[in-house]
């Protein structure tokens, strides 16, 4: 029998392939229906604020995987070619939310339901926009991994809400409000959303083409022995002692700085949006600021800070020289300096743009409680998540849950907590001249929410020591595991 | 269990590591340290084997205070685990079973500097001959390291602090044969330069045969055997016996002999005992001790786990 003959793998099999075992379909459908629904029954709320959330569905699909890993880039296929295959194969599934957010805007538009300000050719500037959002982010995943990408996304966001020239209007067009549009013609958007989206494809086509040789590795491995461990003198033998608080505290804080970059670029981003409302003209506090949702920015950092905080807590690391409660407790503390950092900045440009638009005469005249409100709700949201998250960890998705739902229902029924966790900017700037919901004796609720953070690192760092899992419960298995091939019995058992 | 009356204790020399009548559950209930007097003398090499589940990881867990028993007392250098957990860890080395990093979006120098900051006597010299030494690459993410490059990390952040104590938990688990030997003569280079005690938690005993000075064999969650590795040298033979037709055995050796194997004529025993002694009462019971041999240590921790697995 003649051995069939070799050759590489066709690229359109792979694309097949490829899409028949796409991790994460239900993240395109997901989105699929959720930019059918804004467009359509949102009118109000375009499509622009949706189209560019394609920049992050690389993210979704492959997550670190969208260059080929270890086992994959093995198969018969040409590296750039498997590279973009997988880019094309999310793109099929970008084009199909895009089609249908399409769709949904011209059956909007036929049956008078709503972007009826837009040019009749929006809903096709759609299309290109959302795949040119897809190609950069692809580009951005391929070049610095998912967590770039989003704050990529997060930081060209933030540029968009900066007025900008026509000609980069009409190439977005599909993100773009009626009012940026009234100037753009069809033949510009045409002409330059297609060269944008061109550029996109060869952004793409580029960074799928960055392969890492072998030698280049080596070298850089060479460099980064010199670079990146630092030299000292080697230290005088001692006695022991556990890690200073404060070192460990250092420590977190410093780790955790790269892994802010997504929440502070989304910060940015939140922030710049009534910050440039406020530096307009003649602009006004009330008008400018909407009342500024903390739930937005509670989450926003309190939830990334808490993602960090459970995640470490393999034996490698549970078996340093500080307490395990006081790790927990002070990688939340790392968490609490970023989160009041990033809240005290927010509130800062605020009050900056207020005074250089003018709506604020002084600085000094800004309330002394707005400083506090938004770090505290900030400093609420994170230490609510944080005791779900730890509670769910130790022991569960349903205890956590249920205490959700009972803090929920809690801070419905106690005095100010709820107004703790609920305070735009616009509550606590205008507190003087409205009816605020918001009142310093709230802020006394972080008292009961810390104590009640410590009480739970201690039952769980507790319960993680008594609670040992077996990982093996058979002992049959002797003579396999004990012994090498060499030193297994010899011979049979004499009973003798 | 059908054991002759092995040596389980170590008393008399001072302890780097000490267990008292240690007693762990596991959440189902099942026993994973029933009792455990582990005595590990300072500077030595002890290595604990035992198959799967008998409780080598929890024993060191312990050590560690990752795990806290229901009952008993740990100690590490003469500091009492659980009262002062961060202390005792603090004299500790440790490369964990379980490579998995939590930490795995840091890439691997990033880890070590991470790692460095909660030691006191971090050599960063040391640290780096150690990266250079076992080619832990440097650059990539932990998460994305293979098992022999994680473990080698594991091994440099277990190391560069020269910790008094060093408890490896399967510390070859994962690397080629020549990290294998460059562990073997790393630790061997480590010892001589600064006085250690090290803990080799293993089911590969023969990975550790050159270096153990003692060894314990954990089966059930107890010690079935503590002692030194002279000791067990000295004890414990494989006795190539001719026997003549219809022998009846040895009933003077009964409740000493580990394993018997083999069929016909020629046997081979292993018995725990002295050697003269024991030659003597299988001569003298008709049979024919043609040699005595030395066992490995894998050979000897298999022949007394396997008579200790018995039912």
């Amino acid at each position: 029998m003649t051995p069939p003959v070799r050759r590489p793998a066709r690229a359109r099999a792979a694309l097949r392939a490829s899409l028949r075992t796409i991790r994460a379909e239900w993240a395109t459908f997901l989105l699929c229906t959720v930019l059918a629904f804004i467009v359509v029954s949102m009118p109000e709320l375009p499509a622009y604020q949706s189209v560019g959330l394609l920049f992050l569905l690389p993210g979704f699909y492959w997550r670190d995987a969208l260059r080929p890993q270890e086992t994959d880039a093995a198969l018969p296929l040409p590296w750039r070619t498997h590279v973009l295959v997988r880019v094309a194969a999310g793109g099929a599934c970008a084009l199909l939310a895009l089609v249908l957010a399409a769709a949904s805007i011209a059956w909007n538009a036929a049956t008078g339901g709503g972007s009826g300000d837009y040019p009749a050719w929006f809903a096709a500037a759609v299309v290109p926009t959302g795949l040119t959002a897809y190609l950069l982010g692809s580009t951005f995943a391929l070049l610095g991994g998912v967590r770039k990408a989003a704050t990529a996304f997060a930081v060209l966001a933030s540029l968009l809400l900066v007025p900008q020239p026509r000609p980069w209007r009409a190439a977005t067009a599909g993100m773009r409000t009626p009012a940026e549009l009234a100037d753009v013609a069809f033949a510009e958007w045409l002409a330059l959303s297609t060269l944008l989206l061109a550029g996109a494809c060869a952004a793409v086509w580029l960074a799928a083409g960055t392969r890492e040789s072998g030698a280049h590795a080596a070298a850089r491995a060479g460099r980064a022995a010199d670079r990146l461990l630092p030299r000292g003198p080697r230290p005088a033998p001692g006695p022991r002692r556990p890690a200073p608080w404060s070192t460990v505290l250092g420590e977190h804080f410093r780790l955790w700085g790269p892994d802010m970059e997504v929440s502070l670029a989304l910060l940015l981003f939140l922030t710049l949006r009534t910050v440039l409302r406020l530096l307009e003209p003649g602009a006004t506090l009330d008008a400018a600021l909407e009342p500024w949702a903390l739930p937005v920015l509670g989450p926003l950092v309190g939830l990334t800070c808490v993602f960090l905080t459970v995640r470490d807590g393999s034996d490698a690391v549970r078996a340093r020289p500080v307490g395990h409660a006081a790790q927990v407790l002070l990688q939340a503390g790392a968490g609490i300096v970023w989160t009041l950092l990033g809240s005290l900045a927010v509130v800062a440009a605020h009050v900056a743009a207020a005074r250089a638009g003018g709506s604020l005469a002084r600085v000094a005249d800004a309330p002394p409680l707005l400083w506090a409100a938004i770090p505290a709700a900030a400093l609420a949201w994170f230490l609510a998540a944080t005791l779900v998250v730890l509670l769910a960890k130790a022991f569960g998705p349903a205890p956590a849950l249920l205490g959700a739902v009972g803090f929920r229902l809690l801070t419905d029924a106690l005095p100010g907590l709820g107004s703790l966790f609920l305070p735009g900017l616009a509550d606590v700037f205008l507190s003087g001249a409205g009816s605020p919901p918001w009142s310093p004796d709230a802020l006394l609720w972080l008292v009961p929410l810390s104590i009640l953070l410590v009480i739970v690192v201690h039952v769980v760092t507790t319960a993680a020591r008594r609670r040992p899992r077996a990982a093996h419960d058979a002992l049959g298995d002797l003579g396999i595991v004990l012994g090498s091939p060499a030193s297994l019995p010899r011979g049979s058992a004499g009973a003798r | 269990m059908t054991l002759p009356s092995l040596p389980a204790r170590l008393d008399g020399r001072t302890l780097a590591l000490e267990t008292r009548a240690v007693h762990v559950t596991y959440a189902g209930g099942t026993a994973a340290l029933a009792g455990l007097d582990l005595q590990v003398p300072e500077g030595a090499v002890y290595v604990l084997a035992g198959p799967n589940g008998a409780g080598k990881s929890t024993a060191i867990k312990v050590l560690l205070d990752l795990v806290r028993p229901r009952q008993g007392t740990a100690h590490v250098c003469g500091v009492e685990v659980a009262r002062k957990p961060a202390l005792a860890r603090a004299h500790v080395g440790y490369v964990p079973e379980k490579a998995e990093i939590s930490l795995g979006w840091l890439d691997a120098a990033r880890y070590l500097r991470h790692h460095a900051a909660f030691f006191d006597a971090w050599d960063w010299d040391y640290a780096r001959a150690l990266c250079a030494r076992l080619n832990v690459p440097l650059e990539p993410r932990v998460g994305t390291l293979s098992k022999g490059g994680l473990r080698a990390l594991m091994l440099v952040t277990a190391l560069a602090h020269r910790p008094p104590v060093l408890l490896l938990d399967e510390p070859a688990d994962g690397l080629d044969p020549l990290a294998r030997e460059t562990l073997a003569a790393l630790l061997v280079e480590h010892m001589a330069e600064w006085p250690t005690t090290v803990l080799w938690s293993t089911h590969h005993v023969h990975e550790a045969d050159r270096l153990a000075d003692h060894v314990g064999l954990l089966l059930g969650g107890r010690l079935v055997l503590q002692a030194e590795r002279g000791a067990l040298d000295a004890a414990l033979r494989r006795y190539r016996i001719q026997a003549p037709p219809g022998w009846a055995g040895a009933p003077s050796l009964n409740g000493e002999v580990l394993l018997r194997e083999g069929s016909g004529p020629d046997l081979a025993w292993t018995v725990w005992g002295d050697e003269r002694e024991v030659a003597g009462r299988i001569t003298a019971s008709g049979a024919t001790v043609r040699d005595a041999a030395r066992l490995s240590l894998e050979d000897a921790a298999l022949a007394v786990l396997r008579a200790g697995s018995r039912p």
